[in-house]
């Protein structure tokens, strides 16, 4: 701190110890805290009281009408029967609002002034009935609001209450992002070899480009590529077809989107470079000599790998399989654009709907501290099996 | 350092094996690393190929290693043509410069690496691991990773993982060169003492000449990417037969001239410090360009009534103690004359202004004017 003092000066260190603390507070810790909080609060939604909060809704909606057709009513029959103000259509909207039993017969516009006292006197008897109605609805909903309130509260409801195929959905996405991560190391690792072993300096940059390029484009855009390929009229299928595997014309085409093995292939595409990188990182360190070293032993390429190169590589591996993992357990764009409810649904995509479909912002959070907390186990798994600490890691 | 093990010595099932070079060179694309070159190292024998930086030495032990292919020519070991064999399959063992051990496996894993390559099982492998590690001296240091021991000792554990495969050949790339002097001088003893009791053909490679000829039996001096002399270490170092050679191994006083006369298988050199003469080993006749070569231990100051039939007169600048013996620096206008004396007394200690430099012909060599290792 003082460090920082001497070398920028009063007012940028506080300028900058400013930021950061606001950065920390309000774009971190206040959100979060937030978060949590509502994951542990449970609200009970729907049910009865709501269902009595409705009813009470309707009824006022209703004596509002019948209010406005005696007024109409009575207007008609002072104005003898002239025209009928077109901004009033009086009985229409009460026969159209008019619930169940409570609909009363059409009221014609031909009929008589006897008829017009008939029809007040009839709608104010229905007024009465309803108002005697909505004292005890109210008190109902008051009630059972009450004995709501009463449930809500801190609990661990929101995670006990999950459903078991949310459960199943949970279980079954750690497992595909276990499986996305495994995908991405085989397919990264001789990669990574490859550019790190390689001697031309310019080859090695030309395979980086061609490994950087692809994530100059947007991510929804890349996303969307794959589904063009893997659509059942897509690329791949056409393909198929003109290799004579399989026949358009008999509506052959495979719906590859409809599969995890397409989610898996497009996630793996998104997320190779977080596992390319770190591994090529320590790979390249790897003093080329101890492969010769190993080679000049009479090791094969096979023991090379197990017992020089991955050893070396381990945080790399670590630090690569650490965020495949995040990224694909919190992915929602991937499946959500991949054939949408054709695969087995994803737990972010569970998270999504709660969230900004069924409005329950609590529940979205329990599920999201759940995910959350899941993925760190997962890290500190990777940290044991890997025997790496945190700064390997950071390194 | 090296131990006998339950009686014999481990080295004693190990042997030696002749290694043949064969019209082999070696190109970089345009560039020529190695000119075509014939070698045969004899079985069994300490050869060392010296050279300064980028000569070709390494580039001749990664053919032998298996590790290049050369462009053409054949590598031999003993009968064996080893063309189109890579490295794990040749019977040879590298150790590198900076030893490449594993350093995320123990002591005893590195110098049982090359077993477990061969499938050998785990029981086995750590018993002659230990074997391996008691003849080099290091005993009980199998659990310690290689970051935990001395230099020396990971020189030790280089040599130890090297023999383990039971090579015909070890190829040794400069492995002494990271270490202090001290531990140098004292790792070439070791290893000259493992070759003599293992047997084993010992390629060395080396900048360094001291170490080349210290431990070798027979040296190859290369430059530019050819081998300009193979011989003895007393060959080389008396008999070089070109001006790189001679200048390149120990250290010379150079003086140029020009053949003048021949008697006796002597040539007579006139220079710009009088007529000095010389072996002629390279049958040069009068008028062809030469340099005369004389060591400066065998260079005498003139006073003790002794007579030299090669005198030159040189200032006396400056008088360097190194202990045993103490350099002598001269100056004959613009030639600079050293000379090494054996630190018996006075040494030169009261040395000033014009002094009388004698030797006697048979210790000064005259060779063709070429190139020197300094210039």
């Amino acid at each position: 701190m003082s460090s920082l003092y001497r070398t920028y000066g009063s007012f940028l260190t506080s300028l900058f110890i400013i930021m950061v603390a606001v950065w920390i507070v309000a774009l971190i810790a206040l959100p979060q805290i937030n978060m949590i909080e509502r994951a542990f609060i449970f609200e009970p939604r729907g049910g009865a009281a709501i269902q009595a909060q409705v009813d009470v809704d309707r009824i006022y909606q209703r004596l509002s009408t019948i209010k406005y057709d005696i007024a109409a009513i009575k207007q008609e029959a002072a104005g003898g029967g002239g025209p009928v103000n077109p901004f009033a259509p009086g009985a229409k909207i009460g026969e159209s609002n008019t619930i169940g039993p409570a609909a009363g017969t059409a009221p014609g516009l031909s009929q008589t002034k006897d008829s017009a006292k008939q029809r007040i006197a009839k709608l104010r008897a229905e007024e009465a009935e309803l108002s005697a109605k909505l004292v005890r609805l109210e008190e109902d909903e008051e009630r059972l609001k009450a004995e709501q309130e009463a449930q809500k509260g801190y609990s661990l409801r929101n995670f006990t209450t999950m459903s078991s195929i949310h459960f199943k959905i949970f279980v079954m996405t750690l497992l595909y992002s276990v499986c996305v991560t495994l995908i991405c190391f085989v397919v990264c690792y001789p990669i990574a070899y490859a550019v790190a072993q390689t001697t031309n300096k310019e080859r090695a940059a030309l395979l980086m480009l061609g490994l950087i390029i692809p994530y100059a484009i947007n991510e929804l855009l890349r996303i969307f590529a794959w589904v063009m390929i893997l659509a059942t009229q897509g690329i791949f299928n056409v393909v198929l077809d003109s290799m004579g595997l399989l026949s358009f014309a008999d509506g052959q085409g495979i719906q590859w989107v409809a599969s995890n093995g397409a989610v898996f292939c497009v996630m793996v595409y998104a997320y190779i470079l977080f596992m390319v990188f770190p591994i090529y990182n320590t790979i390249e360190t790897l003093d080329r000599n101890q492969i010769e070293a190993a080679k000049d032993l009479g090791a094969s390429t096979w023991r090379i790998h197990t017992r020089v190169v991955l050893p070396h590589a381990k945080p790399g591996i670590a630090v690569g399989s650490i965020m495949t993992f995040m990224l694909s357990a919190g992915s929602i764009a991937v499946p959500g654009l991949v054939g949408p409810g054709l695969h087995p649904d994803w737990f972010s995509q569970v998270i999504y709907r709660n969230f900004f479909e069924a409005g329950n912002w609590n529940i979205g959070s329990a599920y999201s501290l759940a995910l959350l907390l899941a993925c760190m186990v997962f890290v500190f798994i990777n940290m044991v099996i890997f025997r790496v600490g945190i700064r390997e890691i950071a390194r | 350092m090296l131990k006998d093990v339950g009686g014999k010595t481990t080295a004693a099932e190990l042997q030696g094996n002749e290694v043949r070079l064969d019209d082999v060179s070696m190109k970089f694309g345009e560039f020529t690393a190695v000119h075509r070159t014939d070698l045969e190292v004899h079985a069994g024998e300490f050869f060392s190929v010296l050279g300064p930086s980028g000569c070709g030495k390494t580039t001749i032990l990664r053919m032998i290693s298996g590790f290049l292919h050369p462009t053409t020519g054949r590598v031999h070991i003993g009968e064996r043509d080893l063309t189109g064999i890579g490295p794990n399959k040749r019977p040879t063992a590298l150790i590198f410069q900076n030893l490449a051990l594993f350093p995320l496996m123990t002591v005893w894993e590195n110098v049982a690496f090359g077993l477990e390559a061969r499938g050998v099982s785990k029981s086995e492998r750590r018993k002659r691991a230990e074997e391996l590690l008691t003849l080099v001296a290091l005993t009980d240091q199998g659990e310690k990773r290689p970051a935990e021991l001395s230099g020396g000792q990971r020189q030790r554990v280089a040599v130890a993982r090297a023999l383990a495969v039971e090579p015909l050949v070890l190829l040794l790339d400069e492995p002494l060169s990271a270490l202090d002097l001290k531990l140098r001088q004292h790792m070439r003893g070791e290893l000259k003492e493992i070759q003599r009791k293992t047997g084993i053909t010992f390629i060395y490679i080396t900048h360094d000449q001291g170490e080349a000829l210290n431990m070798s039996d027979r040296i190859a001096v290369m430059n530019l990417g050819r081998i300009e002399q193979v011989a003895t270490t007393d060959e080389i170092y008396d008999r070089p037969v070109t001006p790189f050679v001679a200048s390149f191994v120990g250290e010379q006083n150079v003086i140029r001239g020009r053949v003048v006369g021949l008697e006796d298988g002597l040539a007579c050199l006139e220079t710009p410090h009088g007529r000095l003469l010389g072996v002629n080993k390279d049958g040069l006749v009068a008028g062809d360009a030469a340099m005369l070569f004389v060591r400066p231990e065998r260079m005498r100051l003139i006073g003790d009534g002794t007579t030299y039939r090669n005198t030159l007169k040189a200032d006396f600048e400056r008088r360097d103690l190194e202990g045993p013996f103490v350099n002598l620096f001269m100056r004959a206008g613009e030639q600079e004359i050293v000379l090494h004396l054996t630190n018996a007394g006075e040494a030169g200690r009261s040395l000033s202004g014009a002094q009388s430099i004698g030797f006697n012909c048979e210790d000064s060599l005259v060779l063709r004017a070429g190139e020197l290792a300094d210039e």
